[in-house]
C-alpha cells in the first residue's frame, strides 16, 4: 500500500503533538507497541569512576596512568576490561560498553544534571531520564501496582532533583535501610524491631480511636486519608511489600550477589523488575576517590562486579534481562593521570572530558564496544558519544520518541531532547547496539 | 410651667443619652453582628450552632498561629468564665510573632521567593525579599501600600527588597511581567483575557528592565525610559486610556490602578484569600482564579469584607479578625449541617510545614533541612520553624511528601493537601517517628510513674490533640490498658502513635 503525502503527515503530526503529561503517549505512538524496554535499572556510580580502571583499561598508558591495573582481562580482543572485574568478563556477550562518553564538565552537580537529564541547565529544571519513565508509566497504566514506579536505593541523589518541573508527583521513592542488613528496612514499609503481631494490634488501636468521620461529616478530603492508610497497610501487612524482603531468596544466590549494600540492592532490582517496577535507580556510592583511590578501588571493583554481573547473569536465566534496560555510569570519569602530590597522594580528580557507560538488555545487543579513546584515555578518539545520545537511546528502547515534550507546570511545552545547538552537539543514537 | 418645661428638657436629655449610649455601644458591637446578621440573612436557614471551646482554641491557634495551643493554653481556656474569651483569644493571637510568620510564609508562596538553580532568585536576594515581606506584616502595613511598592520600587534586588518582585517572575518579558500582576494581585490568568487586552497591559512594562552589576547575580531593577522621548498613550485593563510623559515611570499609574478601591479584582482576591486560609473554601469557588462572571458577583459577605478593608484603610488583620470572630468561622462541624460550600469550615490536612512544626511540637521532632543551591551556605538553626524557612529551595523529604509549594506559580492550587499512602507509610512506620516515639516524655512518664492510666490518658490528649479523652474513648482505652502482654510502657507508645496517626490530629477541624 502506498502511503499517501497526507497520511504521512498525519502521521508526524501524530508523533510531534503526542505528549507525556497529557497522557496520550503509549496507545498512540506506534513505536511504543514494539517498544523492547519495559523495565529500567540505572545503576549509578554516584561521585564517578574512573574509566581505566573499569571499562576502558590502559594498560601500556604507563603506572602514572594505570596505576596497578595492568593485566586487563576478556574473552575477546578487543573487548578487554579492569582486571578486578573478572565475573563481567566472562559474560561480555551479554552487555555492551560506551567507551567515548563525554561532556566536558568537571563539577558533579552539573555533570550528574548533565548525564541523567540529558540537557545542559539553562532556565528550567529538567527531570532526570527515570523521573520521566516512571511518570509517563503512571499515566499510561491503568491498574498501577501499589510499589510505586520509580524506586531509588537506598539514598537520593542529593545532587540534584530527580523530578525536576515536573514537581514532587515524579519524585521516585527512597528506599532508606540497608538491604545487606538481617532486616531491609524499607522506610515507611518495614519497621525494625516492631513484630507483625504488634502491627496488627496497633492498626487495632488506631481504628478503635480513630472515629473522626462519625463525628464530623464526611465534607472535605477525609474518605482520602481513610484510602491511603489501608493502602499503607497493604505494603506493611500485605503481600505487596514482601518484594523487599531479600530473605525469601536462596542463600546462595544472596551470596553471588555479593553480601554488600550494593549486592543486595541489585538483587532488590531484580526482585521489582519481576513485579513489574519501570524504574529502579541504586545510587551506589563511594567513586569519588580523591584519596586513597587504589585502595577504595580494591573493594568497589570486586562489589560491582559480583553484583552487576550477577544481575545480568539472573535477569538473563529469568527471560527478564529482553525487557529490562541496566544502564551503569556515574557522572564523569576520573582523571586518567594519578595526583601524587600531597594531599592527595594517589587519588584520581574529575574528569568530563571522556569516561565510559555499560549498556545491557533492553532490546539491545551485548558484546560491542562504542567508540574509543586515545592512548592514556585522555581524550575522545572515535564516535563521541554525548549525554543526549545517551538518553534519546534509553528512551527510544523505552518507545519514547525524540520529537516529544513534556509539559510544563506553568503550561508551555519544553522538548524532551534538546534540539542541536552549539552546546548540545550531537553524535547520534547509539544504533551500533539495536 | 417653668419646672414642668425643664422637667421635660431633663427628660428628653436623658432620652438623648440613652440613645448616645446605645448607638455608640452598637457601633462597638457593629462590625461582628454584622457579619453575623449579613451570614444569616444570606443564607437563611436556621442558626449556626457553634463549636465548643477546645475544638475553637486547637482551630483558631492553628489557623492563625500554626500551632498546637499548648495543655497550660487549653486548660486555662476551659476554665476562663468571660463571655469574650474567645475574641481575647484571636486577638492575642492576631499579631504574635507566629502569626507574622506564617501569614509571611504565605505571602512567599504567592509572591515566589525561592532561589532556583539555575534560574529565579539568588540566596541573597531571597533573604532581603523574604525580610522586606515579614516586615511588612509584622507592621501591618497596609495592603494597597506594600503592593504599590512591590509594583513601583526601583534599585538593587539584595539591597531594595521589593523590586524582586519582578526579579523572581520567570518570565520577565512585558508580557510575562503583566501576566503575573495579574495573577498575584488580581486572581485572573492573563491568558482568559482578549489579545487586545493582553496587549495593552504588557505595554505599560515595556520600560521595566534589568541590568547586571558588577556583584555577584546582584540585578537593578529600573525604569528605562526609552530612546524615542515620547510620551505614550496606554490603555487600562477596564478600556480607560492614560498620557504618561515619556519622563515619567508609566508603573506608578499603573499601581495607582491596580491598588483602587474601585478595583474589584484587587480587593475582592485579597478578602478571597483570606477566607480561604481560615475556612477551607472560597466565597466565590474559584479562589484566585476570578472570571468574569466572579468579578460581577454580588455576594453579600463578599461586598461587605471589601468594603471592611477598604474603610479600614487596607487592614488585612482587621478582615482576618472580622472572619475569625463571626459564628460561621466559630460553627460545629457536623454531618446534617445544609451548608453552601462557601459557608462550611472544611476539615483539610494540615499543609507540610505546619504539619511538621505541630509534629516537632508534639514529638520534639527537629526536622533537617538541604538546599539544592550550592552556596551561599544556608544555615538553619535545628530549632527554627518550618514556617519560617524564606526559602522555598530549602526542603525536606517530608515536606516534599506532604506536597508543600513549589512556589513557581504562586497558585493556590500548587500547595498539594491530598493524602497519600506515602505519607501514611511516614507517620505509621517511619524510622523517625518511631525513634520520637520511643522516648518520648509522656511514654517516660507511663513507665517511670505509676500514676493512674486515666490521668495519663487526659495529658496524652490534651498534648496530642488538644482536648480531653471522651468516656467512650477512655472506655476503649481501659481495655487495651488492662492486656497483659504489653508493659506500661509499650502501651504508652502504641496509644501516642495511634492518637500522632489520627485524622482528628492530621487535619484542622
Amino acid at each position: 500500500m502506498d502511503l499517501s503525502r497526507r497520511d504521512l503527515l498525519q502521521w508526524g503530526a501524530g508523533l510531534g503533538a503526542s505528549s507525556l503529561a497529557l497522557g496520550s503517549l503509549g496507545a498512540g505512538t506506534i513505536a511504543s507497541k514494539s517498544a523492547p524496554a519495559k523495565s529500567l535499572i540505572q545503576i549509578w556510580l554516584w561521585g564517578g569512576s574512573c574509566h581505566l580502571d573499569t571499562f576502558d583499561p590502559k594498560p601500556d598508558s604507563g603506572s602514572d596512568y594505570s596505576g596497578p591495573y595492568t593485566k586487563p582481562i576478556g574473552t575477546k580482543a578487543g573487548f578487554q576490561i579492569c582486571e578486578k572485574l573478572p565475573l563481567l568478563a566472562k559474560q561480555s556477550n551479554h552487555y555492551s560498553l560506551v567507551r567515548s562518553l563525554t561532556h566536558g564538565v568537571n563539577g558533579h552537580e552539573t555533570a550528574s544534571y548533565l548525564v541523567q537529564t540529558g540537557h545542559f541547565p539553562g532556565k528550567d529544571v529538567y527531570p532526570g531520564v527515570g523521573a520521566v519513565l516512571a511518570h509517563r508509566h503512571r499515566q499510561t497504566v491503568k491498574n498501577p501496582s501499589i510499589i510505586p514506579p520509580y524506586i531509588v536505593m537506598t539514598k537520593g541523589q542529593g545532587r540534584f532533583s530527580e523530578a525536576g518541573f515536573l514537581g514532587s508527583s515524579a519524585k521516585p521513592f527512597i528506599t532508606g535501610g540497608d538491604p545487606d542488613a538481617k532486616v531491609f528496612a524499607v522506610e515507611g514499609v518495614v519497621t525494625k524491631g516492631l513484630s507483625r503481631d504488634r502491627q496488627v494490634s496497633r492498626r487495632n488501636l488506631l481504628e478503635g480511636l480513630d472515629k473522626f468521620e462519625g463525628r464530623f461529616g464526611s465534607y472535605g478530603n477525609l474518605s482520602q486519608a481513610t484510602e491511603a492508610r489501608d493502602k499503607a497497610y497493604e505494603l506493611i501487612l500485605g503481600d505487596a511489600g514482601k518484594v523487599f524482603d531479600l530473605n525469601l531468596e536462596k542463600s546462595e544466590l544472596r551470596d553471588e550477589y555479593g553480601r554488600n549494600s550494593f549486592g543486595q540492592a541489585c538483587l532488590a532490582a531484580r526482585r521489582l523488575v519481576e513485579i513489574g517496577t519501570p524504574v529502579i535507580t541504586i545510587n551506589f556510592q563511594g567513586w569519588d576517590t580523591h584519596k586513597k583511590h587504589f585502595e577504595s578501588m580494591s573493594t568497589k571493583l570486586p562489589e560491582l562486579d559480583q553484583g552487576l554481573a550477577t544481575l545480568i547473569r539472573d535477569l538473563k536465566e529469568r527471560g527478564l534481562l529482553d525487557t529490562t534496560l541496566v544502564w551503569c555510569s556515574g557522572e564523569f570519569g576520573r582523571k586518567p593521570k594519578i595526583d601524587h602530590r600531597p594531599p592527595w597522594n594517589g587519588g584520581r580528580s574529575h574528569f568530563g572530558n571522556a569516561f565510559s557507560g555499560l549498556l545491557a538488555g533492553g532490546g539491545l545487543q551485548g558484546g560491542q564496544v562504542v567508540g574509543s579513546t586515545d592512548e592514556k584515555g585522555m581524550e575522545v578518539k572515535e564516535r563521541p558519544v554525548y549525554p543526549w545520545d545517551m538518553t534519546s537511546t534509553i528512551y527510544r528502547q523505552f518507545g519514547v520518541n525524540s520529537t516529544e515534550t513534556l509539559l510544563h507546570p506553568q503550561g508551555h511545552r519544553l522538548p524532551l531532547i534538546p534540539p542541536e545547538d552549539e552546546k548540545h552537539k550531537y553524535g547520534g543514537l547509539l544504533d551500533e547496539l539495536v | 410651667m417653668k419646672d414642668s418645661n425643664l422637667f421635660a428638657r431633663a427628660k428628653k436629655m436623658k432620652y438623648t443619652f440613652l440613645i448616645c449610649l446605645i448607638c455608640s455601644l452598637g457601633l462597638l458591637a457593629e462590625a461582628t453582628s454584622n457579619i453575623n446578621q449579613i451570614v444569616s440573612k444570606t443564607l437563611g436557614g436556621p442558626k449556626l450552632e457553634m463549636c465548643d471551646d477546645t475544638t475553637f482554641i486547637r482551630r483558631v491557634t492553628l489557623d492563625l498561629a500554626a500551632r498546637l495551643p499548648t495543655i497550660r493554653e487549653v486548660k486555662v481556656f476551659i476554665e476562663d468564665k468571660r463571655k469574650n474569651k474567645r475574641q481575647k483569644l484571636l486577638n492575642r493571637l492576631i499579631g504574635s510573632p507566629s502569626f507574622v510568620d506564617y501569614t509571611t510564609m504565605k505571602w512567599c508562596e504567592r509572591l515566589r521567593v525561592k532561589s532556583e538553580f539555575p534560574i529565579k532568585l539568588w540566596p541573597n536576594a531571597v533573604q532581603a525579599y523574604a525580610r522586606y515581606l515579614e516586615q511588612a506584616v509584622s507592621s501591618n502595613m497596609p495592603y494597597d501600600q506594600m503592593v504599590r511598592e512591590l509594583l513601583t520600587s526601583s534599585g538593587s534586588n539584595f539591597r531594595v527588597a521589593p523590586v524582586n518582585f519582578y526579579r523572581a517572575l520567570a518570565d520577565r518579558s512585558p508580557r510575562g511581567i503583566a501576566a503575573g500582576v495579574a495573577l498575584s494581585f488580581l486572581g485572573q490568568r492573563m491568558e482568559d483575557w482578549s489579545d487586545k487586552e493582553q496587549e495593552d497591559f504588557a505595554k505599560w512594562f515595556e520600560s521595566v528592565s534589568i541590568k547586571k552589576t558588577r556583584e555577584w547575580k546582584e540585578e537593578i531593577v529600573y525604569f528605562d525610559p526609552g530612546k524615542d522621548f515620547s510620551d505614550k498613550t496606554l490603555v487600562l485593563p477596564e478600556g480607560h486610556e492614560i498620557t504618561i510623559p515619556w519622563t515619567e515611570d508609566p508603573r506608578l499609574k499603573m499601581a495607582d490602578w491596580v491598588t483602587s478601591k474601585e478595583n474589584v479584582a484587587f480587593k475582592r482576591l485579597a478578602v478571597q484569600r483570606i477566607w480561604y486560609d481560615l475556612m477551607g473554601t472560597g466565597l466565590l469557588e474559584r479562589v484566585d482564579d476570578l472570571q468574569a462572571e466572579d468579578l460581577k458577583s454580588q455576594h453579600p459577605v463578599l461586598i461587605y469584607l471589601e468594603k471592611e478593608l477598604v474603610e479600614s484603610g487596607w487592614d488585612l488583620r482587621h478582615v482576618v479578625r472580622l472572619v475569625t470572630e463571626s459564628q460561621i468561622y466559630q460553627q460545629k462541624l457536623s454531618n446534617s449541617a445544609k451548608l453552601p460550600k462557601w459557608a462550611r469550615y472544611v476539615p483539610r490536612r494540615l499543609e507540610a510545614e505546619v504539619l511538621s512544626d505541630v509534629l516537632d511540637q508534639v514529638l520534639r521532632w527537629n526536622e533537617s533541612y538541604s538546599s539544592k543551591i550550592p552556596e551561599p551556605f544556608t544555615f538553619v538553626p535545628s530549632n527554627q520553624k518550618t514556617v519560617r524557612l524564606d526559602d522555598g529551595s530549602i526542603s525536606s523529604r517530608s515536606l516534599e511528601l506532604f506536597g508543600r509549594s513549589p512556589r513557581d506559580t504562586g497558585t493556590l492550587d500548587e500547595k498539594n493537601l491530598d493524602a497519600s499512602f506515602q505519607q501514611s507509610l511516614e507517620l505509621i512506620n517511619s524510622s523517625s517517628v518511631q525513634a520520637h516515639l520511643k522516648r518520648h516524655f509522656l511514654v517516660n512518664k507511663a513507665k517511670k510513674k505509676k500514676d493512674e492510666w486515666k490521668t495519663w490518658a487526659h495529658e496524652a490528649y490534651l498534648h496530642v490533640l488538644s482536648r480531653f479523652p471522651r468516656s467512650e474513648e477512655l472506655a476503649f482505652l481501659e481495655s487495651h490498658f488492662q492486656n497483659q502482654d504489653q508493659s506500661r510502657e509499650e502501651k504508652a507508645y502504641d496509644i501516642l502513635w495511634a492518637l500522632i496517626n489520627s485524622r482528628e490530629f492530621i487535619y484542622r477541624h
